[in-house]
């Protein structure tokens, strides 16, 4: 008989080790207690302390959608909770139906039991919640859940109206009104696809228009810098009073003279307003690079406001000082990355090691038998300032058969006379690792930088050679 | 528990029992669709049969032979979705019940290549195969055996070396109680018995003989051991290195009195030709000289083509000497597939060391990594896989032209001649041995005399004689068109003044064979037969030591500390 107890003792001990350690995932999704007898609607009716909140789910139509067999989790507030609501949202029944689904999610989400457990939760108004351990948003999750059988009922203890995106709370806000509407009225026409008339696809499937279709505005901030509008996303947003806005314009104002609201020097003002990710004020660090890669300097002693959008966080400042450095930046063109050619040659593509060993990509025509042979590179909107300009090209590296001297020029498009103009011409030393100063550049106006990198005029070989590692472009700023 | 149950547990194990044994006379009558042992050899045919048999349950060993080799090296590391039995075998931490550590596999090959030898020598007594066919048969096992106990020499240092035939599985079961060689004894043992054998030229089965067919787009004649290279290998591991290069010279001039100039010229002597008519194109080549996206990667041509061009090519043949090739069509499935693809079951990959090997060569076009590694394993982003050894589904190479070089410049170097060591390892013989005229960098020679310089300075009959004479088109030698390991593959030689440093080209070979070799089941037998050698267990466990620091293994050190005692280099040899 003791015999028996020992190996019950020993099962029982085997059961502990094998049972007693459980991993964060399980402690996270560990559900207990599920009462598989009522559905989420009925869960709701029988508990009077949500007895406002499920007035409004009735009004709505969501206690259909709670009785379903798919699985739904609601965040309920408590009659306390709701108490405050703003008068304006039970009034209206779009605002209603807006703010219920703002506390109901597709699928069921426990209460982590880990702290600090973050998950983005998408509700039914396509608005995301963040939940953080048992916070959510900005209130308390209050206990564990009550599991039913499609879904989990969470007791919350604030009212949580719906909140406005960045770009809706942007286009209500008055507090940057040249912002603003300088942003607002960002627009180009684009196909209005819902309203053309399609009457063919292309081999990729692309739809073929009726000639003349319709068009639409589109604002063109959604796509050149950032959609505000996107509930996925998270942003940080800098909302420019109209001082700051008219000083910090007015210092690019002669770099950027476009008279297209797309690329003046607004836009490039503008343009860096939007920081990727979330950073609340307990966060922000001196420096933030913009969605453009510029870099955003932060004083929060600059902040006056600030809104917690569904989608980031709106930073209204009252300076934003930009470095003209950073807003006029100095510039690479790179010799291994064209825009064209003359003539249909074998170009090569190098990777090589310079003088330090460092690895570099750079671009060869060797042995062409072209005259003039010239590669064309390109680069758009150029602020419009005056630039030192220097190149790199190395000759003679292993591998190279180019290991004479030779010489290639580089011209530059003049916009005036509509021609290219000799810039540069550049005698190239085998193995000389330096990069060599060309002179000062002036563009005629802002836009579109032509160069043109081009052979001797011979079919030589090891002298009509071409070799490019790069164009450093430096602007000469106060 | 009481009586019934008792009796009821008693009569269900009766019935067990009467349903395992019971049956057995019933069954044992003679089959009459198979073949008894009694009745296998009657003629030559059954002969060529068995030989097949046995290269085909040899197959069954690449397996095995690849991660015996490769993972306890440096150049191949277990991935994240590896088996546990993987990840000891790579740490150094499997025990004898780890699969891969069971030496039974390779006994089950020696114990058939054991019963078809006792056969081979029946059929010779009865006159049932003529002695010529006896000789042929007879040397190709027997070789095939002594290749396979020198792995297991390798591998498990002292094992029992039989060569009695055994008929029954019982007589097997008693083999882990016979006594054991030290791998020193082994090695004597095999020396003796392959120098012995009837018939060791290059090729185990002279053209014409009816083992040699080509069949379903593979030629068999390089299915078989090639023993003067086996030969050499056996000296080498032995010490005795004049020896050693003597077999894998005979190797080297193997086709050196073909009629075919394409073949004299090409065949086993590593060249950066790049002829159209498909005798040899194994040289790492570009579409545009210093672009590296014009690399020539694709497993039909350039030097990716070694191990992916068909057996029946002209190109794969002056490359290789012992291969078996898999048909993706038929089975058995190239095993390799599954343990590279990370697609399939994706168990090992390469190194950090062996990547970081490949990245620190330069290559004569600037290029500042050696191509070979990118020719080697293709890396995507679901990880890095080894192609080396499925490209267009793969064979089980085992002798090539790389390694027979490598090797001969390791037997040459420790027998004094180490600038021919470089030689063969670096830019081939003309760069480094001419002395004379140049005209505008080519050379020239100008005189007779400067023309003998590209004849290596030894007499006729050294195995260190090789004759590249090239003058013009007046002159070719035979050797003319070697290139070096290095050269073939566009990188730069290392410096001259290791042609007169002895150990540091011995640790320059090593690092080469990690760049050339890689993957293909050479590395731990590299390793442990140097870090022997140099009587320097440092060698060795640096390199482990090395891999698994750089996979983040926490017990880099402690491993490195067990392989500084050479006695744990070796598996458990047990016998279960």
């Amino acid at each position: 008989m003791t015999k028996k107890y020992l190996i019950y003792i020993a099962l029982v001990s085997i059961g502990t080790v094998l049972f007693s350690c459980k991993d964060d995932w399980e402690q996270r999704n560990e559900v207990q207690n599920i009462d598989n007898t009522v559905n989420l609607s009925q869960k709701l009716i029988a508990q009077p302390n949500f007895s406002v909140f499920n007035e409004y789910v009735k009004a709505t139509g969501y206690d259909k959608l709670l009785e379903s067999s798919q699985n739904y989790t609601v965040w309920a507030p408590t009659n306390a909770a709701i108490a405050g609501l703003d008068p304006a949202i039970i009034a209206s029944p779009t605002k209603l139906k807006d703010y219920v689904a703002n506390h109901i999610a597709l699928a069921t989400f426990p209460v982590s039991k880990k702290n600090g457990d973050t998950i983005r939760v998408k509700l039914l108004n396509n608005k995301y919640a963040t939940i953080i351990g048992s916070k959510f948003e900005e209130g308390n999750i209050i206990g564990e859940g009550q599991f039913v059988k499609n879904g989990v009922l969470h007791t919350l203890d604030h009212a949580m109206a719906t909140k406005a995106n960045i770009w809706d709370y942007i286009l209500n806000s008055t507090d940057a009104t040249l912002q603003t509407n300088f942003i607002s009225n960002l627009s180009t026409m684009v196909i209005d696809s819902a309203k053309a008339t399609i009457i063919g696809y292309k081999s990729n499937g692309e739809p073929i228009f009726a000639p003349n279709p319709p068009t639409i505005a589109r604002n063109t901030y959604w796509v050149n810098v950032a959609d505000l509008r996107d509930e996925s996303q998270q942003y940080t947003y800098f909302m420019l009073q109209n001082a700051a806005f008219t000083s910090e314009s007015a210092k690019l104002a002669t770099y950027y003279p476009s008279i297209d609201p797309n690329f003046n020097s607004s836009f490039y003002l503008v343009k860096d307003l939007t920081v990727k990710g979330l950073y609340p004020v307990n966060k922000l660090p001196d420096t933030l690079i913009s969605v453009g890669g510029v870099k955003v300097p932060i004083s929060k002693a600059a902040i006056v406001k600030s809104y917690n959008a569904s989608n980031g966080i709106v930073y209204v400042v009252n300076a934003l000082p930009f470095r003209l450095k950073d807003k006029v930046p100095e510039f690479k063109i790179e010799g291994e990355k064209p825009f064209g050619f003359s003539a249909n040659r074998t170009v090569l593509y190098r990777t090589k090691l310079d003088d330090l060993g460092k690895p570099f990509n750079d671009i060869e025509v060797y042995n062409h038998g072209v005259a003039e042979f010239s590669i064309f590179y390109i680069k758009p909107n150029l602020p419009f300032v005056k630039y030192k300009v220097y190149a790199k090209a190395i000759a003679g590296l292993p591998g190279d058969s180019q290991v004479a001297a030779f010489t290639q020029r580089f011209f530059v498009y003049n916009t005036s006379t509509v021609a290219y103009t000799l810039f540069y011409t550049h005698l190239v030393n085998p193995l000389s690792y330096a990069e060599v100063y060309m002179g000062e550049y002036t563009p005629q106006q802002f836009g579109l930088l032509q160069f043109r990198l081009t052979a001797a005029n011979s079919t030589a070989k090891d002298v009509s050679t071409v070799i490019l590692d790069y164009l450093r472009f430096e602007p000469i700023l106060p | 528990m009481n009586l019934n149950k008792r009796i009821a547990a008693l009569l269900m194990l009766s019935v067990l029992m009467i349903g395992s044994w019971s049956c057995k006379k019933m069954f044992d009558v003679a089959p009459e669709d198979k073949l008894d042992s009694s009745n296998a050899y009657k003629n030559v045919t059954d002969a060529d049969a068995a030989v097949m048999g046995i290269y085909g349950q040899f197959l069954q060993l690449h397996k095995l032979y690849i991660l015996q080799n490769e993972l306890r090296g440096d150049l191949v590391d277990v991935t994240a979705g590896a088996s546990l039995e993987l990840k000891e075998l790579s740490a150094h931490t499997a025990t004898k019940t780890n699969p891969y550590v069971d030496p039974r596999p390779y006994y089950n090959v020696i114990i058939n290549c054991n019963d078809a030898l006792k056969n081979f020598k029946a059929m010779l007594d009865d006159k049932r195969m003529s002695v010529d066919d006896y000789q042929k048969h007879f040397s190709d096992i027997g070789a095939l055996r002594s290749w396979i106990y020198l792995q297991v020499g390798i591998q498990y240092g002292s094992v029992p070396y039989i060569t009695e035939a055994y008929e029954t599985v019982d007589d097997l079961k008693n083999l882990g109680n016979l006594p054991r060689l030290t791998f020193d004894q082994l090695l004597d043992k095999l020396i003796e018995f392959t120098e012995k054998l009837p018939y060791k030229s290059l090729y185990g089965y002279p053209t014409g003989n009816s083992l040699l067919v080509t069949i379903d787009g593979n030629s068999t004649q390089k299915l078989f051991i090639t023993k003067p290279f086996l030969l050499g290998d056996l000296y080498l591991w032995k010490g005795n290195y004049l020896k050693a290069a003597e077999n894998y010279a005979l190797v080297m001039n193997g086709e050196n009195n073909n009629s075919n100039g394409n073949i004299y010229f090409n065949y086993y002597k590593i060249n950066n030709f790049v002829d159209n008519t498909g005798y040899t194109r194994m040289v790492v080549s570009y579409g545009r000289y210093q672009d590296e996206s014009s690399l020539v990667n694709t497993p039909d041509d350039g030097w990716r083509g070694i191990f992916g061009l068909p057996t029946t090519s002209n190109s794969w043949n002056s490359e290789w000497m012992w291969a078996i090739p898999y048909n993706p069509a038929y089975k058995p499935v190239n095993p390799m597939i599954n343990l590279t693809s990370p697609v399939k079951g994706y168990q090992i990959k390469p190194s950090q060391v062996a990547i970081d090997l490949w990245e620190d060569q330069n290559q004569y076009s600037g290029i500042p990594y050696d191509a070979r590694g990118k020719l080697s394993y293709n890396s995507s982003f679901s990880g890095n896989a080894i192609t080396k050894l499925t490209d267009n589904g793969g064979k089980w190479g085992i002798y090539r032209a790389g390694l027979l070089h490598l090797r001969f410049s390791e037997a040459a170097n420790r027998d004094g001649q180490t600038k021919l060591g470089w030689a063969f390892l670096n830019t081939g013989l003309i760069p480094t041995y001419y002395v004379g005229t140049l005209v505008a960098g080519a050379r020239t020679p100008a005189t007779e005399a400067e023309l003998n310089t590209m004849i290596t300075p030894y007499p006729k009959e050294s195995p260190y004689y090789f004759d590249a004479r090239k003058n013009g088109t007046d002159l070719s030698a035979i050797w003319y068109r070697n290139a070096g390991v290095r050269g073939r593959a566009g990188v730069t030689a290392i410096d001259i003044s290791y042609q007169t440093d002895m150990l540091g080209l011995e640790n320059k070979l090593l690092d080469e064979a990690a760049l050339e070799l890689a993957f293909e089941g050479n590395r731990w037998p590299d390793l442990v037969r140097t870090a022997r050698r140099q009587g320097n267990p440092a060698f060795l466990a640096d390199r482990i030591y090395q891999k698994l620091l750089k996979s983040g293994n926490p017990d880099a050190a402690a491993t490195r500390t067990k392989l500084m005692n050479p006695a744990n280099w070796y598996l458990p040899f047990d016998w279960k």
